[in-house]
């Protein structure tokens, strides 16, 4: 079942100011696909998480599951899950009791709720838990309860707020891969919020990137990366963070400096440019198009970081990434490099919209 | 006896909204899974336009519930209040007006004599009682606090032996 | 050195409590128990010893004689049910009350201050003047209770006790029940604000999630509030229940304040009392020797029951409450 969002807004408004926390969102949520929410803190991403389960009323604008308005429908009657961020487990209730309440809200039989209980919690691997309090449980194994929680009733759609935030580092890979198996073996519909774009990139289907309320783009994580449509999804994707220069258009060409780096049909202006990391070519005799001070090499194995100057950079340093086999680079050395075009990104100086 | 059928109506006056309401919020699930056939595995999801009857009906019981625990909480605060009203009502009236067999609930004529009377009839030394209780009030109350603050004090900052023994006493 | 020393500030700041505590609370509660066993007491005497009859001495022998008289004669087997009846109605009433009230408090936006305000003005206020209030609002003739029951259709009762007659001249009968059942919501009336009190606090600090949670696992009202608030307010209810327990035990100014110094009206009298209130009567007597012993030994009976209840409530919190 895909959800649909028509024109959804919400304002907080106190006495004397007005947030517009989501701003005219509207876009489709294809059935059964993992969707990652993403964009950094007061984007408005949870707030339309909330939205779509009920827990906020939109200011402006519909929601759809399906045909169907729910809109005005209360949370408990949409037939969703939803994993809170610090899981929001009953403390009071063992493992097997807080998976089971929403079966028991629902009158199911106690001999089918025990198996389906039992099947979920099998599917989350915490079977072994049962008896367990919440707070008897590690970080991981809590968040757990709380997915088999929300699944335990087959909702139609499966919703998370930031599930991986709190989990250290090495349990956040292992988890974001059991999301994405369990959303393939199940084939719920699964929206989750997220800060972090790796995490985002890295198991949805699709992405949307939220700033200040307002979706920037919609697409699959790699058409995002390689295609963003303005200069904050570029920034926003791809770790190190792509490079971003001060520029301008001329005479058919980019410039940065006096660097022609790249051709173009763009008329003349200034420009804003950014630069992915793997998007240098750099080969050992130092030619190319685009001129830099080399200050710091960091060598991490398969490849090296490198750390260089250049006046029209927007940060004081810029980095990129080079195979290490290529010889030659070392600190404090100028030389030049020649750019790979698609991975240059030229934005409009003052919209920050692609231009190319 | 009298009081045994007191407590039944008072029983009754209870039980039986409880009972019909739970029947309606029972017969509401009945209806959407029974008309709409839903399958008791999505919640209660509706699809279609039997959302729209769904949400109305969950105004209409919000707003019911909205009436009957304002209600509950105004009952509750005349219970509570009542004796101050009458209190007050009380000091107003005339002498004759209070022992009348059948009581007024709001004086027929205001007498604030009464007050000036209560406080200076020979006899009653208003002003030392009030000194008294000023006295006994701030008093006890910088007592208590230097002792229970000190202690808290010792209990919460210092470590010292009999500790835990000393706090259980 | 330094332990040392911060050992001697620690009971320095310690001193004003301990003193007053070992004062007024420790040497009484000892001597009470040493007292209690002391037969033929008579405080006039202290410090004559022992002796072979009280009337020069101070008791006569080491015994249970106190505690065999307060069982087989007087009243204070009554007593004792009286403070019973006090103990296991109003406690369970007014604990389960003022849930309901805060839980509704809770659910509501506008007015609630000025409810939560309105609810605990009995705790401002003073025992004695308001259970005169009481008495004036139950009285038979001319009380508003009587009269609201007129005009609903009713037939006034003598709630106070007392041979009264109504206007016809027909006797209108007492009731040990009715005075009971004045008695009771007077101190379930002073009992509501503390508890609403500590529940609202208890209830708003409840994480929301949690309802939020609830909501989305499809709980209705009901549901919530049963199975998510009340068990993470079990460690207030708790609380307030074996506070309540034995605050109810040692009631005794309500009686008065409702019923008088005697405990009841006249050729009533000392109907609705207390076992405190034996107490304090045993303190009033002119008989010695049926005074302050039998006054220490009531006073370790309850001491003793109080214990067992208590220690029966915290068996049961432990099991139940959750934290």
């Amino acid at each position: 079942m895909d959800i649909r969002l028509v024109n959804l807004t919400k304002v907080f408004a106190d006495k004397d100011s007005e947030v517009r926390a989501v701003d005219n969102l509207d876009t489709v949520i294809p059935s059964g696909k993992l969707i990652g929410l993403l964009g950094p803190s007061g984007c408005g991403k949870s707030t339309t998480l909330y939205m779509i389960a009920g827990l906020l009323n939109p200011t402006e604008g519909q929601i759809f599951f399906g045909n169907a308005d729910v809109t005005q429908l209360p949370p408990e009657k949409r037939g969703i899950g939803l994993v809170f961020q610090n899981y929001a487990l009953y403390p009071h209730m063992t493992v097997k009791q807080n998976i089971l309440f929403p079966l028991q809200n629902l009158k199911v039989p106690k001999a089918e709720a025990l198996q389906r209980a039992q099947k979920v919690a099998d599917l989350v691997a915490i079977g072994s838990l049962m008896n367990r309090k919440p707070k008897q449980l590690s970080g991981g194994q809590q968040q757990r309860v709380a997915i088999a929680r929300a699944l335990v009733k087959n909702p139609d759609v499966l919703l998370l707020d930031e599930p991986l935030s709190n989990l250290d580092a090495r349990l956040r890979l292992q988890t974001r891969e059991e999301i994405k198996r369990i959303q393939r073996e199940t084939g719920i519909t699964t929206i989750f919020v997220t800060h972090d774009q790796e995490e985002a990139m890295s198991i949805s289907d699709e992405i949307i990137v939220m700033k200040d309320g307002v979706a920037q783009q919609k697409g699959a994580p790699q058409e995002v990366y390689n295609n963003p449509v303005n200069l904050f999804v570029a920034k926003f994707l791809g770790t190190p963070p792509i490079n971003v220069f001060k520029g301008y258009i001329k005479d058919g060409g980019v410039y940065i400096g006096e660097d022609r780096i790249l051709e173009t049909e763009l008329p003349e202006q200034e420009v804003t440019i950014g630069i992915r990391p793997e998007g240098f070519e750099v080969n050992e005799d130092g030619t190319g198009d685009f001129t830099f001070k080399i200050k710091l090499v960091e060598y991490i194995g398969r490849d090296k970081s490198v750390v260089a100057e250049n006046e029209y950079c927007e940060s004081p340093t810029f980095r990129f990434i080079v195979d290490a086999d290529i010889k030659n680079i070392v600190d404090g050395r100028v030389i030049k490099a020649k750019i790979k075009p698609h991975k240059c990104f030229i934005f409009d100086k003052l919209t920050e919209k692609r231009l190319q | 006896m009298v009081l045994l059928r007191y407590f039944i109506c008072v029983l009754i006056i209870v039980l039986v909204p409880l009972a019909v309401f739970r029947k309606k919020v029972l017969s509401n699930r009945e209806i959407v899974t029974k008309r709409y056939g839903t399958n008791l595995d999505t919640t209660n999801t509706m699809i279609g336009d039997s959302v729209s009857e769904v949400i109305r009906r969950e105004k209409t019981i919000k707003i019911i519930k909205y009436i009957v625990t304002y209600t509950f909480l105004t009952a509750v605060a005349i219970f509570i209040i009542a004796p101050f009203y009458w209190m007050i009502i009380t000091s107003l009236k005339s002498t004759e007006e209070v022992n009348l067999p059948d009581p007024t609930y709001f004086p027929r004529k205001i007498i604030w004599s009464n007050y000036r009377v209560a406080m200076t009839m020979s006899g009653t030394y208003f002003g030392r009682y009030m000194i008294n209780t000023v006295i006994v009030g701030v008093f006890s109350t910088i007592g208590t606090l230097i002792t229970t603050v000190l202690s808290a004090f010792a209990f919460a900052r210092l470590n010292f032996k009999g500790r835990d023994i000393l706090f259980t006493v | 050195m330094e332990v040392g020393k911060k050992q001697y500030k620690a009971w320095l700041y310690l001193a004003p409590t301990l003193i007053l505590l070992i004062i007024f609370t420790i040497y009484p509660l000892i001597n009470t128990f040493i007292i209690a066993f002391k037969e033929n007491y008579n405080y006039l005497n202290i410090g004559y010893g022992k002796g072979p009859d009280s009337t020069e001495y101070e008791f006569s022998s080491w015994g249970l004689a106190n505690f065999k008289a307060i069982f087989t004669k007087g009243d204070f087997l009554q007593y004792l049910k009286t403070t019973m009846i006090i103990v296991f109605v109003s406690v369970p009433i007014s604990v389960v009350l003022s849930l309901i009230i805060a839980i509704a408090l809770n659910s509501i936006k506008a007015l609630q201050k000025f409810y939560q305000t309105v609810f605990f003005m009995p705790y401002v206020t003073n025992t004695i003047a308001i259970g005169m209030v009481f008495s004036v609002m139950f009285a038979t003739h001319g009380g508003l209770i009587n009269n609201l029951i007129k005009v609903f259709g009713g037939q006034p009762q003598n709630w106070l006790g007392g041979d009264l007659m109504d206007s016809a001249g027909n006797s209108l009968y007492p009731s040990y029940w009715k005075s009971m059942l004045v008695l009771l919501t007077y101190i379930t009336w002073n009992a509501l604000p503390f508890k609403i009190l500590i529940l609202l606090s208890g209830l708003q600090s409840i994480d929301k999630q949690y309802y939020q949670a609830a909501q989305i696992d499809g709980a209705n009202k009901m549901r919530i509030a049963l199975r998510i608030t009340v068990p993470l307010l079990s460690p207030q209810i708790a609380y307030l229940t074996i506070t309540s327990f034995i605050g109810a035990f040692k009631e005794y100014s309500s009686v008065v304040a409702i019923f008088g110094n005697q405990a009841g009206p006249k050729g009533y009298r000392r109907q609705m009392a207390t076992v405190v209130w034996y107490v304090y009567d045993r303190m009033k007597t002119s008989d010695m020797t049926k005074g302050m012993g039998y006054a220490a030994a009531a006073a370790v009976v309850l001491f003793v029951i109080i214990m067992f209840f208590t220690a029966i409530n915290s068996w049961v919190s432990n099991k139940r409450v959750h934290y």
